[in-house]
């Protein structure tokens, strides 16, 4: 389980569809709240 | 006869979704906002009752939803209830939606503690929670989802907030998981019921209401079962003096109180502790603007000073200039001798002198004490609250805030917010999505980068650049409330506490948005510094600078060096910027390095946003947005220059 640092949604799926189309390679290890799209970095508490 | 989805016209296999509700909560609206305008509208066999469906899709599946009349019970007494419960037990809807009104909570919990026992999957969505949070009621919606099993939604549906999320979340529906805890007799029938009926639903109908039931039994699963239903209820109801349906509505309403108490907070505004002080000042716009400023400050500060003074000086000057690639330049010119190939690696605009040398000398320390203090930020709690007050005062001065979420995102990174655009309705409202981000929002690398910039001129332009920065940011959300739609952000925030930041958190965001910078970034511009570097050598560079002279020069004022940081702005904006930086520290008046910020700040974000804008809108659109983008830019800059040429400030 996630939280979001920006909404404080809580969520198990993280938006992946958003990150296929990031022309970057995808090691940012950024997980993309499906709530409001921000990226965060998972913590242990979040 | 048995109600069945054939009465409604749909196949067997048809997934249905029905909504359930209280009387009066809004289930008609997030009806139509989950089916859009095309409905069929049926009487109820044999009554007046009104049943409406219609079709969603979610998640790209296609799903029958089902509008069942509002009723505070399912047991059958009216003709809405008796519809109701036929919905569910006859057509059996794979999944349920139970639309509450989040003012009337306990209301909505008595009848979820009746549906559950059918054990289909479920959500529970609180709606109006618009009008909840104005009566400063609280609920604890994760807290409650764990206690009930399924998951809970908070939604305004009139002003279709939360209504995306409750599309999403439809997928995760999953079985009740609470137990009302009857007395030991009510529950052993309750099981014998579910032998019957394969749930314990219709049989706790039964007990609430057996007359009723009794031919409905009848009439849809036959005399033998119905038979065995009513000696399992004479059992139960011999253990007991009063009616059965008494005890278990008794129970159903402790319950529902119970969990009211533990998980609904009418606030109290006295006396709140120390945080939700701190909290509310950072939310208010008349102490939170000055807030804001005095946190900008103190990240000016330690990004300005600590990593772009201190940090960059030791390891641009000491180590890269006078060390590193001296010893490089030789190594390079007496292997290979001079000549083209060493002009592209160790030249004026090599790859090792501009790429290696600023990616780590300067940019790295700036943009690790940047993320630095972003993620103390983002840590403590701060960044959503200031959210929320930007969210305040566009709304104050008339805007709305749709604007600020994207704006938050994109500082994040321009590029992952332009993905996140394609969420809009229409073309247009795409299109001026993307555009702003483009144009109006500096993202956090290149912002780190600005203000090491800021720190080196006099305090007088951080001034007029916030200045800058707030009318393009004002001018943008103008833009997005006259054109993207809704009333207002379809999203709700829960603010996550302020604390105080953990060390470990910390040093792992950081930790890794940098490790993400040295891994994507860098070898972008390095590829990049690489072909200004051919550009160089085979003369096209010079062409380019000749074009551009009157613009870099005759309407901007800037020395004709500064066309290869506008060259490499079309890399990066932040390598753009870090090149100001590096003229700024020698060649650069103030006033120069000003008006070049500014022509950056508007510019072009990254190779990376233009391949994004080309993947999301088109190669045509993306054309045309670079084309406007970079003519205001320089517009914009040279204009400056030329007012303060008029004024003398030159
Ligand atoms: N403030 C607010 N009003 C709502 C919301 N949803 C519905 N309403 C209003 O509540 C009233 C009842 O809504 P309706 O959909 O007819 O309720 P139903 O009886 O459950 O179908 C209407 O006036 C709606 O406009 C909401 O989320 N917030
Ligand atoms: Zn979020």
């Amino acid at each position: 389980m996630y939280k979001c640092t920006l909404c404080g949604h809580k969520f198990e799926e993280p938006d992946e569809k958003a990150c296929k189309s990031c022309p970057l390679a995808g090691n940012c290890k950024q997980i993309k709240c499906p709530n409001c799209s921000y990226d965060l970095i998972p913590t242990g508490d979040a | 006869m048995k109600y069945s989805k054939k009465q409604l016209g749909l196949k067997k296999s048809d997934e249905t979704l029905a909504l359930v509700g209280n009387p009066n909560v809004g289930k008609s609206v997030v009806f139509s906002t989950l089916t859009g305008k095309y409905r069929d509208v049926s009487n109820y066999p044999g009554t007046t009752v009104e049943i409406s469906h219609g079709k969603g899709k979610f998640r790209g599946k296609e799903r029958t939803i089902i509008d069942t009349p509002g009723t505070d019970s399912l047991a059958p007494l009216s003709e809405d209830q008796k519809v109701a419960r036929d919905i569910i037990s006859g057509i059996n809807p794979e999944k349920i939606i139970q639309v509450a009104d989040s003012k009337n909570l306990k209301r909505a919990i008595n009848l979820f503690l009746q549906l559950k026992e059918f054990e289909t999957p479920m959500i529970l969505d609180l709606n109006m929670i618009d009008e909840a949070e104005s009566r400063k009621i609280e609920i604890e919606t994760e807290a409650l989802s764990k206690k009930l099993g399924i998951p809970v939604v908070k939604t305004a549906a009139t002003e279709r907030r939360g209504i995306s999320n409750l599309k999403k979340t439809i997928e995760n529906a999953k079985k009740p998981q609470i137990d009302v805890e009857y007395p030991e007799k009510i529950e052993k029938a309750l099981n014998e019921f579910k032998e019957i009926f394969k749930n314990r639903g219709i049989g706790l109908l039964y007990l609430l209401e057996p007359n009723e039931m009794d031919s409905y039994i009848k009439n849809n699963f036959g005399e033998e079962k119905a038979q065995k239903t009513y000696e399992i209820y004479l059992k139960a109801q011999e253990n007991y003096s009063r009616d059965l349906a008494y005890i278990i509505n008794q129970k159903i309403r402790k319950k529902s109180s119970e969990l009211f108490d533990q998980y609904v907070n009418q606030q109290k505004l006295k006396n709140t502790p120390l945080r939700e002080k701190i909290s509310n000042l950072t939310m208010n716009p008349i102490t939170g603007i000055p807030i804001f400023l005095g946190v900008l400050y103190l990240v000016y500060w330690f990004v300005g000073y600590l990593g772009a003074q201190v940090l960059v000086d030791f390891l641009e000057v000491d180590i890269f200039g006078k060390i590193i690639n001296p010893y490089i330049r030789d190594l390079v010119i007496h292997s290979i001798g001079k000549g083209a190939i060493s002009e592209i690696l160790v030249g004026d605009f090599g790859v090792f002198t501009i790429g290696i040398t600023w990616s780590i000398a300067l940019i790295l320390p700036i943009i690790t004490t940047f993320f630095l203090a972003f993620s103390i930020l983002e840590d403590c709690g701060y960044i959503p609250r200031l959210t929320a007050v930007a969210d305040k005062l566009f709304r104050k001065i008339g805007l709305n805030g749709k604007a600020v979420l994207p704006m938050v995102l994109g500082f994040g990174c321009d590029t992952m917010a332009t993905v996140t655009t394609r969420t809009l309705d229409t073309k247009k409202e795409r299109i001026i999505a993307t555009l702003m981000l483009a144009l109006g929002i500096p993202c956090s690398a290149q912002l780190g980068v600005i203000f090491a910039i800021m720190a080196l001129l006099p305090p007088y332009f951080m001034y007029l650049w916030i200045v800058l920065i707030a009318s393009q940011l004002l001018l943008v959300a103008w833009l997005a409330s006259k054109i993207l739609p809704g009333e207002k952000g379809d999203f709700i925030m829960e603010l996550p506490p302020l604390r105080i930041p953990k060390l470990e958190n910390i040093i792992k965001k950081t930790y890794y948005r940098v490790k993400w910078f040295l891994s994507e970034v860098v070898p972008i511009f390095l590829l990049g510094t690489f072909l200004i570097g051919v550009a160089e050598v085979t003369g096209v560079l010079l062409k380019v600078r000749q074009l551009l002279r009157p613009i870099v020069s005759g309407w901007m004022g800037l020395p004709p060096e500064t066309t290869k940081i506008f060259i490499l702005g079309f890399i990066r904006r932040d390598f753009a910027a870090a090149g100001i930086l590096d003229l700024a520290q020698t060649q650069l008046l103030p006033i120069q390095t000003f008006i070049a910020t500014v022509a950056i700040t508007l510019f072009v974000p990254c190779v990376a946003n233009f391949i994004i804008i080309i993947k999301e809108r088109g190669v045509k659109t993306a054309l045309a947005i670079v084309g406007f983008i970079i003519p205001f830019a320089f517009f914009i800059a040279g204009l400056i220059n030329q007012i303060s040429r008029i004024l003398g400030v030159l």
